[in-house]
């Protein structure tokens, strides 16, 4: 009978012993920058990998169209911050790698044309790089790993402009247009000092670097174009007017396309569709899978992840019930996975990339207490990844 | 000073009782005690790494973000459960109380900004409550000092602790002046907050106190330091708001350990002799 009770207790100690071992290498987090200045409302525009070290750095406009930049560690805890000077305003919500340096494109407040900005994370500086004197009014800049491409949109012009820049980032060698039709000037005034609705400006290229897609003001409409690589019109997906159209497409090569599209106030996802650059059409009437729960007066960010070797394309937006959306498609377009980011407080999703240890970077905008316009930061580790497309 | 007086008073009561009780021994070796234990626990987390999902900046009011823990005696639960031995020699046993325990701690934090165009200056201080319901499982060796009716002993072993169930609620008042008064204070909802945590938990147990044994029963009041050798918080789960809480209230939890003193009073009877 002793030798039982003893087996028994050695039995119970070894199980206890037997705890599993998690992978702790990776752990995901949530951030939120504090400022006491009540007053100061942040709007983050974009997020990249630190050239020096394992961090991020963070572009955001505060007080309108001021210019803050941000460095955090891997972890998201905050290292240093910078205002830029007031000369600098209106930065367009692309931190861009050019050759393994950081840059941002912003403008003048008084000559209203483009500077470009090295950021130095050393001396937490930036140094200004360029004047493009031609570019009024930047609202997006894109670099396709040959050359950095900039949107405009001056005042008055009733044109946007799209601008190839030389490879020393000092002239426009190129330049394309398109033909507004309409006065925008009020819409692209509330955009730049982020005072009224955020349009969702983009140029993009083809991953052949073929030809580029760009969504702006064209023709009466928020349009989404396509360009050949001389900047030439080739064909057009037409909004309705300004009140709908295509908020954010991804190309994915052979002419396919990750996009979602505005009707009315709903959003509509497809992750993976057949556009035709020569096509003069409605954007309205893509094929699309409609989500009545997503904000459609907040941002739709669609990227590409590789989890366990495989590729999926992540679509993440808000919730009219203030969460993040996240759901990845695999390589077919059909949904593998869903979940909620955040719960109770407003949240904006403002950018997103995938950390080179395969982990989900989220910068958005928090709404602290309620009140307070705040930048934040939400990884989603490598396992919360996994857990998601891993089938229970 | 009052209280340490009577504690010893009573310490030196029980050791002249101790000493001076019948020389007849209580015949203990090779029998099983079956029997209930109850009472109460205290615990405190002890911090081995401070998170905050606010992070200070150059232009914070705070210079952290720190949370405030309560202090052992503010955070007591109740236990409740069985309890088996079985007494090798007459000195020697082991035993097991397997129950029910909650554990609770509490901590604050608090927030400031300045809003000249809504109001002025801003202020909010937050008080966390929260509550873990366990199953444990103990597994002791106890070393009694006398074979006779009143035995001293001391005792020491591991715990498997598993949590089934746990919450918090947070309280809320606008005054930076380290005190909530849950009266008048705004609450949350109580939300539950289970997965956060290491459902499985090992803890290292050592106590000591004294027994008193009759020939149909026998009683026992201990008391026992209780340290989980895992932490409380899973990491990979810590900033998962499984409560709605984080974003809402800045709420993340630290990583820490928990150290609880129990003192427990068990109802004990030999079930046979000898086998």
């Amino acid at each position: 009978m002793k030798r039982s009770a003893l087996l028994c207790c050695f039995g119970l100690f070894f199980l206890m012993l037997s705890c599993e071992k998690k992978d702790t290498s990776s752990l995901p987090f949530v951030k939120i920058y504090d400022d006491q200045n009540g007053n100061r409302s942040f709007t983050p525009l974009s997020i990249i990998k630190s050239t020096q070290d394992q961090g991020y750095i963070v572009l955001s406009a505060f007080d309108g169209w001021k210019i803050q930049l941000m460095k955090i560690d891997k972890d998201g805890v905050f290292k240093w911050n910078l205002e830029l000077p007031d000369a600098y305003v209106n930065a367009v919500p692309s931190l861009l790698n050019i050759n393994e340096q950081l840059y941002v494109v912003c403008m003048d407040p008084i000559e209203l044309n483009t500077r470009i900005l090295r950021i130095d994370e050393t001396n937490h500086s930036v140094v200004q790089v360029s004047t493009l004197e031609e570019v009024s009014y930047p609202v997006h800049a894109n670099y396709n790993g040959n050359h950095l491409y900039l949107m405009s949109c001056p005042l008055s012009s009733q044109m946007m402009g799209i601008h190839e820049v030389s490879t020393a980032l000092d002239t426009v060698i190129r330049v394309g247009a398109l033909t507004i039709g309409m006065n925008v000037d009020e819409q692209v005034l509330k955009h730049v000092m982020h005072t009224g609705k955020q349009w969702p400006f983009f140029i993009k290229s083809t991953p052949e670097k073929d030809r580029f897609v760009v969504n702006g003001f064209y023709n009466y409409s928020f349009s989404t174009v396509f360009l050949d690589n001389n900047l030439q019109f080739t064909g057009v997906y037409n909004g309705a007017a300004l009140d709908g159209g295509i908020n954010q497409l991804e190309p994915l090569g052979s002419d396919e396309y990750g996009l979602s599209r505005i009707s009315g106030e709903y959003v509509f996802f497809n992750p993976k569709l057949s556009l035709d650059p020569t096509a003069v059409a409605m954007a309205t009437s893509l094929e699309a899978q409609g989500d009545s729960e997503l904000n459609h007066e907040t941002p739709v960010l669609i990227k590409e992840l590789t989890i366990k070797g495989l590729k999926y394309r992540a679509f993440l937006a808000s919730t009219r019930s203030n969460q993040l959306s996240l759901k990845l498609y695999d390589e077919t377009g059909k949904k593998v996975a869903g979940t909620y980011i955040s719960k109770n407080i407003p949240i904006k999703a403002c950018d997103l990339i995938q950390t080179p240890y395969g982990e989900l970077l989220i910068l958005t905008q928090v709404r602290v207490m309620g009140s307070y316009n705040r930048i934040g930061t939400i990884k989603l580790s490598k396992a919360n990844l996994e857990s998601l497309v891993t089938p229970e | 000073m009052r209280k340490c007086w009577f504690v010893g008073v009573i310490m030196v009561l029980i050791s002249l009782q101790v000493n001076a009780q019948s020389r007849k021994h209580q015949y203990r070796k090779d029998r099983y005690f079956f029997g209930v234990t109850m009472g109460s626990g205290f615990t405190q987390p002890i911090v081995r790494e401070r998170f905050s999902l606010m992070e200070t900046t150059p232009q914070s009011a705070n210079e952290n973000f720190d949370k405030k823990y309560g202090n052992l005696f503010q955070h007591a639960g109740g236990i409740y459960g069985l309890h088996f031995s079985f007494a090798f020699t007459k000195l020697f046993s082991v035993l097991s109380q397997p129950c029910f325990q909650t554990q609770r701690y509490n901590y604050m934090n608090n927030y400031h900004w300045s809003d000249t165009i809504t109001g002025g200056e801003v202020y909010k201080e937050f008080l966390h409550r929260q509550k873990i319901s366990n199953i444990r499982i103990p597994i002791l060796a106890r070393m009694d000092f006398s074979a006779r009716r009143w035995s001293p002993f001391i005792q020491a072993g591991l715990s498997a602790d598993i949590a089934y169930f746990a919450s918090k609620q947070i309280y809320t008042d606008n005054q930076v002046d380290r005190s909530v008064d849950r009266k008048t204070a705004v609450s949350s909802n109580v939300a539950e907050m289970t997965e956060h945590l290491n459902r499985f938990n090992v803890y290292a147990v050592g106590g000591a106190g004294i027994s008193y044994y009759r020939e149909q029963f026998a009683l026992s009041l201990s008391g026992n330091f209780r340290y989980g050798l895992r932490t409380t918080i899973d990491p990979l789960e810590r900033y998962a708001d499984y409560t709605g809480m984080a974003a809402e209230y800045l709420d993340v939890q630290d990583k820490f350990n928990l150290l609880t003193m129990d003192i427990m009073l068990t109802l004990m009877v030999p079930i046979h002799k000898k086998w």
